[in-house]
């Protein structure tokens, strides 16, 4: 199925240098389920590019394949290519992969729940050699003040939100060029998932550090990014400005809930949607 | 009411010995996942190495001691290296049988090696009887149970204030959160197997002072588990604590019924405790989803 | 191979098809012929030198024998119930137990004392397994681990009160007249006696039950949801099974005549567990090939130490002082390697070949 591109404005964005470039991805689970076929995305340098689809459309795991982390789910890469800032990734471990400046915000947060937050940050700069650790420390703290207050607690015990806030904050002790955000808004207040991507709105602003934000609440995630990929069953099939890609129909409908000022929809008549555009694609 | 504290003593004291040993078993276990019914063999072998540091080698004992736990230490190393690492992932069932294998080869080759003769180490650590607020209690018995009260100390220390126990603690608890947070896994499982390992051969070393070397300390070492699930199976000084309980309930068997029916004194309390908080003294209840 | 079953009762039927009536033949002469190779060491009017034999008796094949239908038993148990018991040696002394007080203290008759021992050994394990009703996987195994023990310590106290450090000594058991002294006897008996194992184990798996024990392998809870009595399958199978090892017990103990407290070390057991696992878990094939590899081990291992001298670096010590020892590294890298690599053990690189074999030249 051939690749939508829907021009807009931002084009200037995509002539900027790479951060992050997959090339043709496809990767399998087990010895023959396959999840990714052929994915191509980039991430210019200082962007915020949005992935979105629906549940099993492969988000995660091209978030695993570019954080290394495909071996441990007994997935792997059938063919393709994940280049961080040029280099090749595939063949590294998660953790060197993490020395290269990719951090993860994983899904479901995984925030280390025995140990403090402070530790949790803590142990975000595992992979960094030198730096200064507690400056970067200081900062977060300054961007999430809620988690400051809550330093020497058990991360276990802290509410969705804050944790959430100790999860971003984790991966940007990494110092990173690229931070993945998997899924960030799962279970979280609107208000506090506005919160969250203010500050990190504002994480862009300070360090210019680039993004890839996965999400189902795609609304979300096309008003925070300037591009978008929309990726179904294992592959691109719409790319795009962020902008052009909130007026698209086809996104509005599947993704957005149906065009602004429109009456209520039935999941049927959704569903049929999808099936006549796979057919006639 | 003498000898009730005289078994009590040499409970504590051989109870630090168990454990050392569930100290390595919890250690492993938390930081892998890997259940190592071979644990009890690797206090035959620390018992092993050091007679033949000693007898073989002709080292002075302290010299003996710690090219025993090195020894040890790279032996646990490279099972990780060798057996475990492409075990990461597989069922428990197939873990724990590999552990197994590994305690019928480690005993066997101990048995080549060594021979299944008694050994005696030809000379020991300081054993001369120490007079306590009454209580005879022997140096040995004082240096072992120093040895494991600073092991704890270490330990605690080791995992509160380093960056490596960080990573250990974080990597026990959620491997993928750690392979993302830059920590090397590989890196954390062979520590934790080679510490694991060097732990339980410390207890072995102890141990071939207090008594003979032979393969049947393999049983002895074996008073690990049910220490270890005393204690609860994830906590690090639960394992000491369960170790002591399980030193003075066998010494306190031994010396009011039989030298035999100590085992079912230990073992019914394994039994009771699994049937009525399988999660030990300091672990937790773990909820599962079906 | 067999046709495709359509339907459960041609599932159940043991003789499925024209060419398993055919091999079934075979194995019942070449069982038949067997004694007489041993013992004659002559195939068909060629001579057989020892080495070639392997130096294999007819007691060890009497061994093998036994120790299949004790790895049937225990492969029932933990392979296709998934209940992880160390209790096989336990049962082993329960066997023992019986025969000593009903066989060699009262005089009963020999099949009854088998029987009993069996029902003793069924109340034991239905003991066994009340902790299977709270406790899973290795707090499970760590429970039995607890039994093992006290049951052992049940035969310690038994045996020094009776008995004495020698052990307990059997006279060799008659059935009806029929005196079973030699080995080519037991032969017979044992024979008879696995094939009536493996019949009942091969129809309970083809049964409701089995699959009920499977299902319960796989996904407990799941098979409590579609009406299986959970509990009451996992005491059930702890009293099916260890009938079975204990009725084995019993038969182990005439067998040796002697026997005595350290024989039902925890060794013992882990012995059978290297034998159900390299067979192959969950498979009755499996079972045999692993016994059989099991107990001829040693015996193939020392036959080759004859012609290995013991200067030979290091094989040559060990093949002639050790082979006991040798026997335990090899099938300790074994289940290893099994484990790493082919985890259905030698079943199911039996069953590769099979397949291979009629497939061919389409297998993969």
């Amino acid at each position: 199925m051939a690749v939508q591109l829907v021009s807009g404005a931002a084009d200037d964005v995509v002539a900027r240098r790479a951060v992050l470039s997959v090339a043709g991805l496809e990767v399998a689970y087990g010895p023959s389920a396959p999840a990714l076929r052929g994915v191509t995305i980039e991430v210019p340098e200082g962007a915020a590019v949005a992935l979105i689809g629906a549940n099993g459309a492969g988000k995660t795991t091209t978030i695993r394949a570019i954080s290394g982390l495909l071996k441990h789910h007994s997935g792997r890469v059938v063919s393709g290519s994940v280049e961080v800032e040029g280099g090749d990734v595939t063949r590294l471990k998660a953790n060197q992969i993490v020395a290269r400046g990719v951090a993860q915000v994983p899904e479901g947060r995984m925030v280390f729940a025995e140990l403090t937050v402070e530790e949790n940050l803590r142990i975000g700069a595992t992979a960094r050699k030198g730096g200064d650790q507690d400056g970067d420390m200081a900062r977060i703290y300054d961007l999430f003040p809620q988690i400051e207050r809550r330093r020497g607690d058990q991360a276990g015990w802290l509410s969705g939100g804050e944790q959430q806030m100790v999860a971003i904050g984790r991966g940007l002790m990494a110092a990173p060029r690229l931070l993945l955000l998997d899924e960030v808004s799962l279970g979280l207040a609107p208000m506090i998932t506005r919160t969250i991507f203010e500050r990190l709105r504002d994480v862009r602003a300070e360090a210019g550090t680039s993004m890839l934000v996965v999400e189902q609440n795609a609304r979300l995630a096309l008003e925070f990014c300037d591009y978008a990929y929309v990726l179904d069953s294992g592959r691109v099939v719409l790319e795009g400005p962020a902008d052009a890609l909130s007026n698209d129909p086809h996104v509005q409908e599947l993704y957005l809930g149906g065009a602004v000022g429109e009456g209520e929809r039935s999941f049927a008549r959704a569903k049929r949607y999808r099936r006549r555009r796979r057919w006639l694609a | 009411m003498a000898a009730f504290f005289q078994y009590v003593i040499g409970g504590l004291a051989v109870g630090s010995i168990y454990g050392l040993v569930a100290l390595g078993f919890v250690l492993i276990f938390k930081s892998t996942d890997v259940f190592n019914f071979a644990q009890g063999d690797l206090l035959t072998l620390g018992a092993y190495l050091l007679f033949a540091g000693v007898a073989n080698w002709k080292l002075p004992m302290i010299p003996a001691i710690l090219v025993s736990l090195v020894i040890a230490l790279v032996i646990g190393v490279a099972m990780q290296v060798i057996v475990f690492r492409p075990m990461i992932g597989k069922p428990l069932l197939t873990v724990v049988m590999v552990t197994i294998a590994l305690s019928l080869i480690i005993k066997a080759l101990i048995q080549v090696i060594f021979g299944t003769t008694e050994k005696t180490l030809p000379h020991q650590l300081p054993n001369d009887p120490v007079h306590i607020l009454g209580l005879k209690v022997s140096e040995l018995e004082l240096i072992t149970m120093g040895v494991t009260a600073l092991c704890v100390l270490a330990f605690a220390l080791f995992f509160r204030r380093s960056k490596l126990g960080l990573q250990m603690r974080a990597t026990a608890e959620n491997v993928e959160a750690s392979m993302l947070s830059g920590i090397d896994a590989n890196r954390v499982f062979m520590v934790a197997f080679g510490l694991g390992t060097a732990i339980a051969a410390l207890g072995g070393v102890l141990m071939a002072n207090l008594q003979t070397v032979t393969p049947q300390l393999s049983a002895l070492g074996l008073l690990a588990f049910p220490a270890a699930v005393l204690g609860g199976l994830t906590s690090i000084p639960g394992a000491i604590v369960g170790g002591l309980l399980i030193g003075v309930i066998q010494q306190l068997a031994t010396g009011y019924v039989s030298g035999q029916s100590a085992n079912v004194f230990v073992y019914g309390v394994l039994l009771a405790v699994l049937l009525i908080r399988p999660w030990g003294i300091f672990g937790r209840p773990t909820v599962a989803r079906v | 191979m067999s046709r495709m079953h359509t339907n459960y009762r041609q599932n159940m039927r043991l003789l499925s098809s024209r060419s398993r009536v055919f091999w079934l033949l075979v194995l019942v002469a070449a069982l038949w012929y067997l004694p007489s190779v041993l013992n004659n060491r002559m195939i068909f009017g060629y001579g057989l030198t020892d080495t070639q034999l392997l130096g294999v008796g007819l007691p060890q094949v009497n061994f093998a024998l036994i120790a299949v239908m004790a790895a049937v038993a225990l492969n029932l148990l933990v392979g296709y119930t998934g209940l992880l018991s160390l209790g096989h040696a336990a049962f082993f002394s329960v066997g023992a137990i019986t025969s000593a007080v009903l066989g060699v203290q009262h005089d009963l008759p020999f099949p009854l004392v088998i029987l009993a021992s069996g029902c003793a050994g069924a109340v034991v394990g239905a003991f066994f397994g009340l902790p299977s009703l709270r406790l899973r996987g290795l707090y499970l195994l760590l429970s039995t681990l607890a039994l093992h023990f006290i049951a052992l310590y049940v035969f310690l106290t038994y045996q020094t009160h009776n008995y004495g450090p020698a052990g307990i000594t059997y006279d060799a058991p008659s059935i009806f007249g029929w005196t079973v002294d030699n080995d080519d006897r037991w032969y017979t008996l044992l024979v008879i006696l696995a094939g009536v194992v493996l019949l009942l184990a091969r129809n309970l798996l083809a049964m409701r039950e089995g699959r009920a024990l499977v299902a319960i392998r796989d996904h407990d809870v799941a098979a409590g949801s579609l009406g299986i009595p959970v509990g009451r399958q996992r005491i059930k199978a702890f009293a099916m099974t260890s009938f079975i090892t204990s009725a084995v017990g019993a038969l182990y103990v005439y067998y040796l005549g002697n026997t005595s407290s350290d024989a039902y070390s925890l060794d013992f057991v882990i012995n059978y567990f290297a034998i159900i696992i390299i067979g192959g878990l969950g498979s009755l094939s499996g079972s045999v090939f692993g016994a059989l590899l099991w107990t001829l081990l040693p015996q193939a291992l020392q036959t080759l130490s004859g012609s290995v001298s013991p200067d030979t670096f290091v094989v040559g010590n060990l093949l002639n002082n050790y082979q006991g020892q040798t026997a335990n590294i090899v099938l300790g890298l074994l289940i290893i390697a099994i484990m790493l690599f082919k985890p259905t053990g030698l079943s199911g690189i039996w069953l590769g070949i099979k397949r291979g074999v009629v497939r061919w030249p389409y297998s993969s």
